[in-house]
């Protein structure tokens, strides 16, 4: 080997913290890149998976008025349709949303009526109890029921209410109460988020889902008519977007033309199910987590190497400058150091790949286990590791080259002389005169951290700059770990502040609801403060001719309280929307490539067209958007078969202490209600969502005080490499420890102070930047870092400068004097 | 110069283990240094020079013997004594200077009066300018180390082991980093200061020019005393007159 090759090892092996600590940045910054990032094509595969084992539904249809089951039959029996559908499965059940008491305590329920086992949107069975001995008859018995694994609590600490087998539950059907046994607990792959489809929430634990004999619902619900609200197919090649438009298409047609009304119709697609879109969005948020970690970890570690290079660099400059005066050639010492930071990459993205590796299947394994899906897909993306690792290395190969750089510029003479930090002031420093005054900096050893911090500003900039990056890093986890839950409430309170949503099953005229809503003998109404009326159906979305896809159609109206759209793109103001201008989600925008200004039609009975003038970002961003009054005032009604002045809609909100039971039972005496949605239902839900995500949040928190604390500490220690002679001359003096350790640690606290200080303004962007990118513009993002982040960053920036200082100390302390002196040539 | 012995060292052994081999530095050094004598030591590379410096100047402690500087014995100090013997007693010149980056000449020298205590800031600088008149850097207070020659940091270095008045001056390589006239002038300076303040002075150097201003030259060699000779200083006078 190499003379000079030799050398670069010994320098890795000799400095055994400044290799530990790039080695640690390198792995650190490869297993987040690529370990967070290779986790969303894994939980997608894993989704993908299990929806495939369980045939989970690639279309459904709903109807708010339900249908007679004998449709489903004779699509059954007609084999020509079929055919020409390629439809594979095709199932129908009844699924309406009521209340349930369980433990003295009410919830919302989705209650599923299925001839159970039924072939789509297969049953996981997770326990069943002990007296069921053929699972295929675990809904034969009337009185038997399924409760979904979220709601009973049983795989996830923190969500759910811990229904147990056997136990009884009591569901409300339309005012009559009856009771039931769990004699399973059980999983739909569709219902993995329990997103309400009103709100668009995820209701984990929150919202019951119960299974429960067809024959029992129809006969409590529907006073045994052979009714069915749902309809749900498979088709011949899974997840193929093309056969299933095709199935709808004809279904659809089956549909209208046996009488079913047009506005009764919802259609979804497998991929814009609410809880696909939930599943992708938070999915996708990891992704763009990952990267965000990753940037901000390429970030630390270019900082590091740029601050740990540049100090091995001048803590080595009389080798340097005795190669330089035998002649080496500059390129070859640039390569040398280089080198090192080469080697020292290497190894650390060698270990940052299994890290990674690690970390991308314990991500996926957790959130498969918030979600409750059974089947893991191990398909990691070889890719995400190949580039995570390239990066990395490509940036510790610039960062050095550039700390290195200055050795081109220096002569043999220069780089040997004693002082290469060169200090060209005579006078006094600003510094000086600012702080001279002050009796802690009026000793003359006192002078030292002042002199070293601002009188030799490029280092000083570097180990700033790492220190704040350090610190950016903790500031923005803080932040995010509280803001992720506020961002999901503020929004809710910003977009969706009303207390209940109530859907009807069929179209009602405005004057009947303003003539219930003001009827001054009904009491239970009289909690009520505001209300308005909205509309809410499915549409068909085409585009340039093209059909795009079926999607959520909502009309508020146009000085709505209670409902506001996040615009983007576009238009201002909702008065602006008219007969021939709508808004349209963000991502059913994006996925279907519309943009501002296009025309899409939109309908059932045949396509309305009408401009996109605005763009909405919001949670699940797949509806189409418009006003009360610009319905009103279009000609769009037939396409819907709904008359003009008719909703199926009321939004309100309640006093504080209001009985919601007795409200909804007062509304469900007048109306057919499709669902009845109370907000705080899904507020609760949130915050258990992001407790039971606490594992995962805690791990970046961890990441973040970690990264701010060790990082901060290197910084600050490699601050001090090149002067050791300095430390050496003040203990031959007989220097007491106190003055050394006053010198190190003020040093250390003007440098962090003025990193602290730093940190605030670039916290705050960073975190805001950082927001933006993971959230996109689905969700208005609160402007605050909680105030708790600067006292935790200014006591870990304490505990840094203490950790610093005491290890400097310690390592003075232990210095052989005359084997130092001798070995740094002082003698 | 007194008759009373500032240093005493008895068989004084040191040896270093590099490995499984071991270097015998010091073989049973004695030697005597009177108060206010100027001696220096005299010999080749890896004869012990250092070494027994290291052990007078208190930083490294011996294998054997015993080194009593003004009748205490600081062989049986632990390292806070030493510390504060490094501190009070002795004054430190070192072959490369070692005087701190960022201080100016006169805080450099300042420094070692702070970090004994007891002396004001006004006071403290005006003995320092004092005696930076004294070794010749008067105007070139406020310079920087990068500022000052070879032979100024020197002399900075000089100052600042002598400003605490010491009872032993120590050092090592004075003028192994310094041209021939710098060296020479740094020499007699040191010899002036040791005449002015009563400093005792042990100087080590392989540098036989610097031996004619000393008391005695003690020559060593393999880690023992070979010989010691009388105010060379004096011969080399004589030998001159008589040339």
């Amino acid at each position: 080997m190499r003379i000079m090759n030799k050398k670069i090892f010994r320098e890795i092996w000799f400095n055994k913290f400044r290799s530990i600590s790039i080695i640690l940045v390198v792995a650190i910054t490869v297993a987040m890149f690529s370990g967070m990032r290779a986790s969303y094509p894994m939980l997608l595969a894993s989704y993908d998976l299990n929806r495939d084992i369980n045939n989970v539904a690639d279309g459904r249809f709903t109807f708010s008025q339900p249908i007679n089951q004998d449709n489903l039959t004779t699509i059954k029996n007609n084999n020509q349709l079929l055919s020409d559908a390629n439809i594979d499965r095709i199932d129908g059940r009844i699924l309406f949303q009521s209340s349930l008491q369980y433990n003295k305590e009410k919830f919302q329920v989705i209650v599923i009526g299925v001839d159970y086992p039924n072939k789509v949107n297969e049953l996981v069975i997770e326990a069943q109890a002990e007296d069921v001995t053929n699972t295929s008859q675990l809904l034969t018995a009337n009185d038997s029921c399924i409760i979904e694994t979220h709601f009973a609590g049983h795989n996830i600490p923190f969500i759910g209410q811990g229904v147990q087998l056997d136990e009884t539950l009591s569901i409300d059907f339309i005012g009559q109460s009856v009771n039931f046994t769990v004699k399973a607990i059980g999983q739909d792959t569709d219902y993995i988020y329990v997103v309400d489809e009103t709100t668009l929430m995820p209701l984990l634990g929150e919202l019951a889902i119960v299974w429960i004999n067809l024959a029992r619902v129809q006969e409590l619900r529907y006073d045994n008519k052979p009714l069915i609200n749902q309809i749900l197919f498979t088709v011949e090649d899974r997840f193929n977007k093309n056969q299933t438009f095709t199935a709808a298409d004809e279904l659809t047609q089956f549909f209208t033309s046996n009488n079913i009304d047009a506005n009764s119709l919802r259609f979804e697609i497998f991929d814009e199910t609410p809880d696909y879109k939930m599943f992708e969005s938070d999915a996708g948020s990891l992704d763009s987590m990952g990267t965000i970690f990753g940037i901000i970890g390429l970030i630390v570690c270019s900082i590091i190497i740029l601050n740990t290079l540049s100090k091995l660099v001048n803590s080595q400059r009389k080798n340097i400058g005795l190669f330089l005066a035998m002649g080496a050639r500059k390129r070859k010492i640039l390569f040398h150091y280089i080198g090192v930071t080469l080697i020292l990459a290497v190894i650390g993205v060698a270990i940052g790949v299994p890290l990674g590796y690690g970390l991308a299947i314990g991500m996926a394994k957790m959130a498969t286990k918030v979600y409750a899906i059974h089947y893991l897909s191990y398909t990691l993306p070889v890719i995400e590791f190949i580039i995570g690792g390239a990066i990395t290395i490509g940036i510790c190969f610039i960062f050095s080259l550039f700390s290195a750089w200055p050795i081109t510029s220096v002569t043999p003479r220069e780089a040997m002389a004693a002082t290469f930090t060169r200090i060209k002031a005579t006078g006094k420093s600003i510094a000086e005169k600012i702080f001279g005054w002050l009796p802690l900096f009026k000793p003359i050893h006192m002078t030292v951290p002042l002199r070293e911090v601002f009188m030799k500003k490029k280092k000083t900039l570097i180990t700033i700059l790492a220190l704040t990056t350090s610190m950016v890093f903790l500031v923005d986890s803080l932040a995010k770990e509280y803001n992720m839950y506020k961002v999901m409430t503020d929004n809710f309170n910003e977009y969706n502040t009303s207390d209940v949503l109530v859907n009807l099953q069929m179209p009602v005229p405005v004057e009947d609801i303003s003539r219930f809503l003001n009827n001054q003998s009904i009491t239970a109404l009289q909690d009520i403060t505001h209300s308005e009326v909205f509309i809410d159906l499915f549409t068909k979305i085409t585009h340039e001719g093209e059909f795009a896809s079926w999607a959520q159609f909502v009309c508020y109206q146009e000085n709505s309280t209670l409902r506001k759209y996040n615009v983007i793109k576009g238009i201002e103001s909702k008065a602006e929307l008219g007969p021939k201008k709508i808004l349209l989600g963000k991502s059913i925008a994006g996925k279907y490539d519309i943009k501002l200004n296009d025309e899409i039609g939109i309908g059932i009975i045949g396509e309305y067209e009408i401009e996109v003038s605005g763009i909405v970002g919001e949670l699940i961003d797949f509806s189409v958007m418009w006003t009360y009054e610009a319905y009103q005032e279009s000609t769009i009604s037939p396409y819907f078969g709904m008359m003009k002045g008719w909703v199926n809609g009321i939004a309100f909100t309640v006093r504080d202490g209001t009985d919601l039971v007795a409200l909804r039972a007062t509304f469900e005496e007048q109306f057919d209600v499709n669902r009845w949605t109370e907000a705080d239902t899904a507020k609760n839900s949130i915050r258990a969502l992001m407790e039971s995500m606490m594992g995962i949040m805690l791990v970046f928190l961890f990441i973040g005080l970690a990264i701010g604390v060790v990082f901060s500490f290197q910084a600050m220690y490699i601050a001090f490499v090149d002067r050791q002679l300095d430390f050496l001359a003040l203990r031959a003096m007989g220097t007491k420890m106190k003055y050394i350790r006053r010198i190190i640690f003020w040093e250390n606290a003007i440098l962090s102070l003025i990193g602290t200080i730093l940190t605030i303004p670039f916290g705050y962007l960073f975190y805001f930047w950082s927001m933006n990118y993971i959230l996109e513009d689905k969700f208005y993002i609160p402007m605050s870092v909680p105030w708790f982040t600067w006292p935790i960053v200014l006591v870990l920036s304490l505990f840094s400068i203490w950790l610093a200082t005491m290890r400097l100390v310690r390592k003075i302390k232990k210095m052989e004097l005359h084997n130092e002196l001798r070995v740094t040539g002082a003698t | 110069m007194t008759n009373k012995n500032m240093v005493t060292i008895r068989n004084l052994t040191r040896s270093f283990e590099f490995g499984e081999s071991q270097v015998l530095a010091l073989n049973g050094v004695d030697m005597e240094v009177k108060k206010g004598e100027f001696v220096v030591v005299l010999g080749p590379s890896g004869a012990g020079k250092t070494t027994l410096l290291n052990m007078v100047g208190g930083i490294d402690h011996p294998t054997e013997g015993e080194v009593i500087v003004d009748g205490e014995l600081i062989t049986s100090y632990n390292l806070e004594e030493l510390n504060t013997y490094r501190r009070n007693d002795v004054g430190w010149v070192f072959q490369f200077f070692n005087i701190v980056a960022s201080l100016r000449a006169w805080e450099n020298v300042g420094l070692a009066l702070e970090f004994q205590g007891g002396l004001k800031q006004t006071e403290i600088k005006e003995k320092v300018f004092k005696i930076l008149k004294d070794v010749g850097l008067e105007g070139k207070e406020d310079r920087f180390p990068s500022q000052l020659s070879g032979g100024e940091q020197q002399r900075v270095a000089i100052a600042r082991a002598l400003i605490k008045k010491p009872k032993i001056v120590v050092a090592d390589e004075p003028t192994g980093n310094l041209d021939f006239v710098t060296g020479q002038s740094i020499a007699e300076l040191m010899r002036d200061l040791n005449r002015q303040e009563e400093s005792t002075f042990i100087v080590v150097s392989h540098d036989l020019n610097i031996t004619q201003f000393a008391d005695r030259v003690f020559h060593l060699r393999m880690g023992k005393i070979e010989k010691v000779e009388e105010q060379p200083q004096m011969k080399m006078t004589k030998k001159v007159q008589e040339e």
